[in-house]
């Protein structure tokens, strides 16, 4: 029973299956096949977002540009795909991808190896990221009948009955959990995370790991903005303000430490379906919508308030059992 | 520390708030070159300060949250949830003065929450800052919903447009307020505690600063300051107020700190910087906004300085490690 306790993750699948019981007593329709499916499919851009944001909270900076990363890389390939059809449309994805490789290595070269901090230097090139996305689109709008239905269909096509924005997201989650847990890269980036110096000196350099998380960040929310505009049919310059802040909140949310070195996907995701419950279950309730903002602060301060107190809790009895604190 | 005193002069001229300076002449030289008729007709430069005024006390009280190496991205929440508080009062016919100091008395209150969740509860302040932020405007959103407050004391307005002989009454208060910051952080036992938190926060602790009274102290001084910066806020956007207005203020202000010559990391940089910086960042979006920039390019160049800005003491400190190293094999 401790062991399930104990769990890190087990306030937040609590929270999730309260959650689960209040919306489906109060809004039955939440639970119709459909509607489940619409949930998943207009909150999987932040399943991307938050992966990366999450890799790069772990190796201990942040990434405040992610959104406008995304917006850089939806508009040009909107832009792209609306005057030039003839090319396939898988190329698109490749670009997007690369677009946001470099903006994330970038980010990773001011940080890294510029020793900028990371607040400030993202805070930087989120301005520059979102300024270029407007100089490239020049402001314009694309609307629904300017995408091809080919470019849509990477997003809202369905491949066994579920939307493929939905596998991309699966596939990404797995990934990252691969990548985490069980290569030589990943664990360095929980080593640089937790403690810089005992990283350094055990031979592993901090510049480059920092590179490398950002540059995975960057293609992650490269293909996240391609996909968003493929998912609405509708991009500007302006899409996806102040996601990177609800890509930090659901981080957090999910038990990633902002100072560095911890964090699982399982509790990433877990946070993930919990943001999106909230905000579906929030917006099928008359005359709630305006109260969504207000709900979302409340929720993170107490979770990470409840965490901070079970981390002391439980760091207190560890102590008590070894004897230091008679 | 030696090495500056030796170098007494050119130490002074190479240090960063003198640099700051060097960049607002230059921007002031270039505005010159670029529209002559525009920079010597009378009211240009006032109205491009006044247009820079508006956040000016956040960028105050942000240094000093800034210097304890916290942060505090719920002021532009907090000074609209001020604007609200003063302004839902007027509406029921409360007198002014009562209003406005309830409006500050609550960016107190806000703030106190902050700095109790940072201090006490020993959270970090970016989360912190970051959720109070989405609760503070939540909270304005539900109240408000897409209503329109219009009902603001009269000197709000007069405060942001008006002016005194040329020179700016915004400017005028943001100076004497600087002046106020300076003495703290640079002259009182206050500010140099601030020094040592950011510095260390654990030795501060140990060498018997009370650091979770200071940090609580350091939100209430913000506070205080969004309280503020709601009347230059409203005033400049002639009296209304919003649940969506002022949003990236937050973020300007951070930026003008980091410009000024602030560690996000804490424990670096003088009061001076912020102030210079506010006026930089004003000409700077004034002068871009005459060449035809557009709003948003402006931003891309806002970023550029703000990256520059902050690499040069980078820079700077490597270069002068190097040419000492040189210095002393030689």
């Amino acid at each position: 029973m401790r062991k399930i306790t104990g769990n890190k993750n087990f306030g937040l699948i609590v929270g999730l299956i309260v959650l689960m019981i209040l919306a489906a007593v109060i809004t039955p329709d939440l639970y119709s096949v459909g509607s489940l499916m619409n949930m998943l499919r207009n909150n999987c851009v932040f399943v991307f977002l938050a992966v990366g944001e999450m890799i790069v909270i772990i190796s201990g900076g942040i990434d405040i540009s992610i959104a406008c990363i995304m917006a850089l890389s939806g508009c040009v390939c909107s832009l792209l795909q609306f005057n030039h059809p003839q090319v396939p449309v898988f190329l698109w994805l490749i670009v997007a991808v690369l677009i946001g490789m470099v903006c994330g290595m970038f980010n990773g070269f001011v940080v890294g190896t510029l020793k900028v901090t990371p607040m400030i230097a993202t805070l930087g090139t989120n301005y520059i990221f979102r300024g270029l996305a407007f100089i490239i689109s020049s402001g314009a709008w694309w609307y629904p009948h300017q995408y091809q239905m080919t470019f849509q269909n990477f997003s809202i096509g369905k491949t066994a009955g579920i939307y493929n924005i939905i596998w991309f997201a699966g596939l990404i989650l797995i990934l990252a959990a691969v990548f985490l847990n069980y290569t030589t890269p990943g664990r360095r980036i929980y080593a640089v995370g937790t403690n810089k110096e005992s990283a350094k000196v055990s031979g592993i350099r901090e510049s480059r790991v920092m590179l490398m998380s950002y540059t995975i960040c960057g293609a992650i929310c490269g293909l996240s903005g391609m996909l968003y505009v493929a998912n609405f049919a509708v991009g500007n310059f302006a899409i996806g303000d102040g996601f990177e802040m609800t890509a930090i909140a659901i981080c957090i949310l999910g038990g990633v430490s902002i100072i560095g070195g911890q964090g699982k996907v399982g509790g990433v995701f877990i946070a993930i379906l919990m943001m999106s419950i909230i905000t579906s279950f929030i917006s099928m309730l008359p005359g709630l919508s305006v109260w969504q903002d207000a709900i979302k602060g409340a929720i993170i301060i107490i979770a990470v308030g409840i965490n901070i107190w079970t981390a002391r809790s439980t760091r207190r009895q560890d102590l008590k059992e070894r004897g230091a604190l008679l | 520390m030696n090495e500056k005193k030796k170098w007494k002069l050119t130490g002074f001229l190479v240090q960063w708030e003198m640099i700051l300076i060097y960049l607002l002449l230059l921007i002031n030289i270039l505005l010159m070159l670029a529209r002559p008729n525009l920079y010597f007709a009378s009211g240009t430069i006032t109205s491009i300060i006044q247009s820079g005024m508006d956040l000016c006390p956040l960028v105050l009280g942000m240094a000093l949250v800034m210097m304890m190496g916290e942060i505090d991205v719920s002021c532009a929440a907090n000074m609209i949830f001020c604007s609200m508080t003063t302004g839902l009062l007027m509406d029921r016919g409360v007198p002014a003065v009562v209003c406005v100091l309830a409006g500050i008395a609550t960016g107190v209150l806000l703030g106190m929450f902050n700095g109790v969740l940072v201090g006490y509860v020993g959270m970090p302040s970016v989360i912190v800052t970051i959720s109070n932020s989405l609760l503070y405007r939540g909270v304005v959103k539900i109240i408000l919903d897409v209503n329109v407050l219009r009902n603001f004391p009269d000197f709000y307005t007069k405060l942001a447009w008006n002016q005194i002989a040329g020179i700016p009454l915004a400017m005028i208060i943001f100076l004497l307020m600087a002046a106020v910051f300076v003495v703290i952080l640079q002259k009182t036992g206050f500010g140099r505690k601030l020094y040592i938190i950011g510095n260390n926060a654990v030795t501060a602790e140990y060498s018997g600063i009370n650091v979770r009274k200071t940090k609580l102290a350091v939100y209430l001084i913000m506070g205080v300051m969004c309280g503020i910066a709601s009347i230059f806020f409203v005033g400049r956007m002639g009296g209304g107020v919003s649940s969506t207005m002022g949003v990236g203020y937050e973020m300007n202000a951070i930026a003008i700190c980091a410009l000024g010559g602030i560690s996000t990391s804490g424990g670096k940089g003088k009061m001076y910087g912020p102030i210079i910086s506010t006026f930089i960042m004003a000409f700077l979006i004034y002068t871009l906004g005459l060449m035809g920039v557009d709003a948003n390019a402006k931003k891309t160049l806002t970023g550029l300085v703000l990256l520059i800005a902050v690499l040069i003491p980078n820079i700077n400190k490597d270069l002068f490690a190097s040419v000492r190293r040189k210095f002393r094999k030689i």
